[in-house]
């Protein structure tokens, strides 16, 4: 810089004499004339460099950004489509189910008439959580730390309870909840239970009452949730990898819908853990544990 | 076409309850087998269990837990020694055309249709 600087001067100098005649450039306004070129240059070039500066940042910023969106992008992609298919499954049962209904009224079979009705329940309550499922993703209540309260344990049961009502009425249940007052998000608490017992539930033993154990825990660091069922179980060699997708990824035709899936993105955003245990006609144990804030 | 029994796998059990009573007004004389769980469906047709049927019609879902559609059809023409008497048609919620081709380079794969099962579908494909 300071070379440049004494180069340009130079040259300046030698551009003035020319122009005004060989002599010693001693004049004051001259001199205050070379300092004002030279700090006009410096100016230039500072702006010059800011610029590049600027633009090499921004296109890096832009690349990020752009690489991220795409992400979602797919994410959000494979998301639409693993949800459209569950309400598919569902609609297309209720569309089917009415159909029965007309069909059994005209014989007033009402044995069969009632029948039809708990399916119809049963269905529409399945929509409607995985519609919900869904609000709640595109919600940005999961991000950490936002909405922390005091959860106590009785109104969590009963929301708990609530949601799982309709598998409750297929199937002999006992569920023993063990649950510390965490304070934590609420949504967040509630969706990953529901949807661990519900699939405890789902994939209980035929022949046998299911028993679900329901542990929630927390100390100064984590908080801690576990579901464990006397289910069927699962071959976790074979099935490890294909447990969290959402079943209807393009390419992937098997899974467990949306609820899994749901779990690991809510897990993930929140920087917890997931471990699974299971055993093939045994039964499967889920530990998550999530940081406080 | 003549059907002697037909086998549901579905791992819903309302869609099974469903298309059960479908298929039973479509064909009322046929004996009807439902399974939830793909793995127990293929562990009995494989141990030859419907071996004495001359005319079976599976209806198979695509996206299950255990085993899928595909991996079903492919247990099936790799093991099942009484291929000949199985027609397949696929039940399922999707309607992405790479779904539909992979599930007709199945030979028993008779059709595709998709969710709600119907008469209407059952008899354009069958009769």
């Amino acid at each position: 810089m300071e070379l440049e600087k004494q180069e340009r001067t130079r040259l300046l100098k030698r551009q003035i004499r020319k122009s005004f005649g060989d002599k010693e450039i001693t004049s004051p306004e001259l001199l205050k004339f070379i300092d004002l070129v030279n700090k006009a240059y410096r100016f230039k070039e500072e702006e010059d460099y800011f610029y590049r500066r600027a633009e090499e940042v921004s296109n890096k910023k832009y690349e990020e950004v752009t690489k991220k969106l795409l992400e979602r992008n797919d994410f959000l992609n494979s998301f639409n489509h693993g949800m459209a298919h569950d309400v598919k499954n569902h609609s297309s049962n209720i569309i089917g189910l009415v159909q029965m209904l007309k069909k059994y009224t005209e014989k007033k079979d009402w044995k069969m008439i009632a029948e039809i009705i708990k399916q119809l329940d049963a269905s529409s309550q399945q929509l409607t959580s995985i519609v919900q499922g869904f609000l709640y993703l595109s919600h940005s209540e999961f991000e950490e730390g936002k909405d922390y309260i005091a959860i106590s344990p009785a109104t969590l049961i009963q929301e708990i309870e609530c949601e799982i009502a309709y598998l409750k009425a297929r199937k002999e249940v006992t569920i023993d909840y063990n649950l510390d007052e965490v304070v934590f998000n609420f949504q967040i608490i509630k969706i990953i239970l529901v949807n661990l017992i519900s699939n405890s539930i789902k994939y209980s033993k035929e022949n046998q009452p299911a028993h679900v154990k329901v542990n929630l825990h927390c100390n100064s660091e984590v908080v801690m949730l576990e579901v464990e069922d006397n289910g069927i179980g699962m071959d976790l060699e074979r099935d490890k990898k294909k447990l969290f997708n959402l079943f209807s990824d393009i390419n992937v035709t098997k899974g467990y819908g949306v609820g899994l899936f749901l779990i690991r993105k809510i897990v993930d955003k929140n920087k917890g853990t997931i471990e699974v245990e299971s055993k093939v006609g045994i039964g499967s144990l889920f530990k998550i544990s999530i940081p406080q804030r | 076409m003549n059907i002697d029994v037909i086998i549901l796998v579905d791992d819903n059990p309302i869609t099974l309850f469903y298309n059960r009573d479908v298929v039973e007004d479509f064909y009322p004389e046929a004996s009807i087998v439902s399974y939830e769980n793909s793995a127990e469906f293929l562990k009995d047709f494989l141990g030859g269990k419907f071996e004495k049927y001359k005319n079976i019609l599976l209806l198979l879902d695509i996206n299950m837990p255990e085993y899928d559609g595909y991996e079903v059809l492919s247990e099936l023409e790799d093991e099942c020694e009484y291929l000949e008497n199985l027609t397949v048609l696929m039940i399922t919620s999707s309607n992405l055309k790479v779904d539909k081709e992979k599930a007709t380079r199945f030979v028993n794969v008779k059709a595709y249709i998709e969710k709600p099962l119907t008469i209407s579908k059952l008899e354009k494909t069958l009769k």
